[in-house]
């Protein structure tokens, strides 16, 4: 079924439209969350609570990749999540990790929750990526988008953590001076 | 840095363009290439050793018989010797730390540069090293080698960990990387280094792509490595740990102290930076036992009887020979 039909089921709020997208991107979605919170109990309620936010988003949310926005909708839900659990003391240690490697990144002086707008920051972001070569960009968005655990990261990508834990230190010391020089600071 | 910071960062990757997600979605894990890291391994350990006995002047590797175990002390001893001369180290070892204090002083005096400044730039390559590897609390700099004439650094530092059951504290150190730093006028630069590894497996594949790019090719590496060499020797007296390396980005580490009593720490030994390295291993605990209370004079490599030769190590102490287990594990 491709992403078209399934919106349209949603469209027309047929239920199949749920049964259809756990089908085809369940597990997907349960990844993504499963990286985060590192518990399975976890993450199936994650992926429930996506199914909602999804049934109930759309319409009038007409997204172009189903994916993709599926993806994005579960890592939220799983960071918010995370954050509860942390406040909670439980869990979560990579994420925790990604966490504190990505002070690397925010530019100097500024606070980013209070002066930058974060839309912005994700197009810049986006356009700082997209100069990268494929494979570092693509290693970068692994580790801070899915959140993967750098083992994880290294096997897929076939070379060493201490290789990928330089690459990426490399990464978020360049994103930091490029979104500097953006105008990102106070 | 702020939590909130680090948490908006987080999120505004989350709203990263569609196509920059998916492209990266997570897939199955791509095998490694164990049997080419195996092949390459022992390659890098035959020419490693190849290229030591050549730069030593003995001949090639393939001069010495593989059965007679004293022919095989002498060429050790011939190694030696002519590494000694290649190196032109051939002083006795200080029979004290202030003797080899002393020493240590002389070298760097000789070198145009006084100790204290030499001192003060270690600790701040030291701190920029941290940095620039992103280097966390339990990490050591377990040796340091100092070329002071051409500002150029070379350190081994070790990982260190939460020691095994059954492992003392001092054996709860990890695989080594070697890092080499070039002082230069606008500050430290990091001219490459052979990167951490988790496990010793790792290191086969490790920072080959790395090194070469800091490098720009693999030709000037095994250039500066040549020139470290001589310098790594003239440090190699006192207490002052030894790395010795050699040219063509192959080397070979060994790290001792050579005060009264002083027990010889730890051989690593380990391939080529160009190609995928031997993997380097510690053999602490067989030296601990052998050498207490005994004088180290000198550390070279060589090869041992056996039908898998020259995956073996051996040291030479007080003229005797003091042979390891392999570095390589033979494989079928």
């Amino acid at each position: 079924m491709t992403d078209e039909e399934i919106v349209a089921l949603y469209f027309a709020r047929s239920e199949e439209a749920v049964a259809a997208t756990e089908r085809q991107y369940g597990a997907y979605c349960r990844r993504i969350a499963r990286a985060i919170l590192l518990s399975d109990e976890d993450a199936d309620e994650c992926l429930n609570d996506t199914l909602l936010a999804a049934w109930r988003s759309i319409p009038p949310a007409k997204p172009r990749s189903l994916a993709a926005y599926l993806g994005r909708t579960a890592r939220n839900l799983a960071l918010n999540r995370f954050k509860l659990y942390s406040a909670q003391k439980r869990g979560g240690s990579e994420t925790a990790l990604a966490l504190d490697e990505l002070g690397d990144c925010v530019p100097s002086s500024g606070s980013v929750e209070d002066e930058l707008d974060s839309a912005l920051l994700s197009e810049a972001i986006s356009r700082f990526l997209r100069a990268e070569p494929e494979e570092k960009r693509r290693v970068f968005v692994r580790r801070y988008w899915y959140l993967s655990p750098l083992e994880e990261i290294a096997a897929e990508y076939g070379m060493s953590r201490s290789k990928l834990t330089s690459l990426l230190y490399r990464m978020r010391r360049d994103l930091r001076k490029f979104l500097e020089k953006e105008g990102f600071y106070v | 840095m702020k939590e909130n910071d680090r948490e908006a960062m987080l999120r505004a990757i989350g709203g990263i363009d569609d196509d920059l997600i998916l492209s990266a979605a997570p897939g199955e894990p791509k095998p490694r290439p164990a049997r080419r890291v195996r092949f390459v391994r022992r390659t890098a350990a035959v020419l490693a050793a190849t290229l030591l006995l050549s730069l030593a002047g003995v001949g090639t590797a393939m001069a010495v018989s593989e059965d007679v175990r004293e022919s095989v002390a002498e060429t050790a001893r011939a190694v030696r010797d002519a590494v000694l001369r290649v190196f032109g180290h051939g002083d006795p070892a200080p029979t004290t730390a202030a003797d080899a204090q002393l020493r240590r002083d002389r070298i760097a005096r000789s070198d145009g540069v006084e100790h204290a400044r030499l001192t003060e730039l270690r600790n701040e390559a030291q701190l920029w090293l941290r940095e620039e590897l992103s280097l966390d609390s339990g990490i050591d700099f377990a040796s340091e080698d100092w070329s002071d004439a051409d500002g150029v650094y070379v350190c081994l530092i070790e990982r260190r960990r939460e020691p095994s059951a059954g492992e003392t504290a001092a054996e709860g150190y990890d695989f080594p990387v070697l890092a080499v730093v070039e002082w230069t006028e606008s500050g430290f630069v990091l001219r490459g280094h052979t990167g951490f590894s988790e496990a010793p497996d790792d290191v086969a594949v490790a920072e080959t792509e790395d090194v070469t790019a800091v490098f720009g090719s693999t030709a000037p590496l095994g250039e500066r490595f040549a020139e470290l060499a001589s310098v790594s020797a003239r440090c190699s007296d006192g207490s002052v740990n030894i790395c010795r390396t050699f040219g063509d980005g192959y080397f070979f580490l060994a790290v001792w102290h050579a005060e009264p009593g002083a027990t010889l720490e730890r051989i690593y030994a380990s391939g080529a930076l160009k190609e995928p390295a031997a993997v380097p291993r510690q053999y602490d605990r067989a030296l601990g036992r052998s050498l207490d209370e005994t004088q180290v004079t000198d550390v070279t490599l060589c090869r041992t009887p056996g039908s898998d030769t020259w995956q073996n190590y051996c040291a030479i102490v007080d003229g005797r020979e003091m042979f390891f287990e392999p570095f390589i594990e033979p494989k079928p």
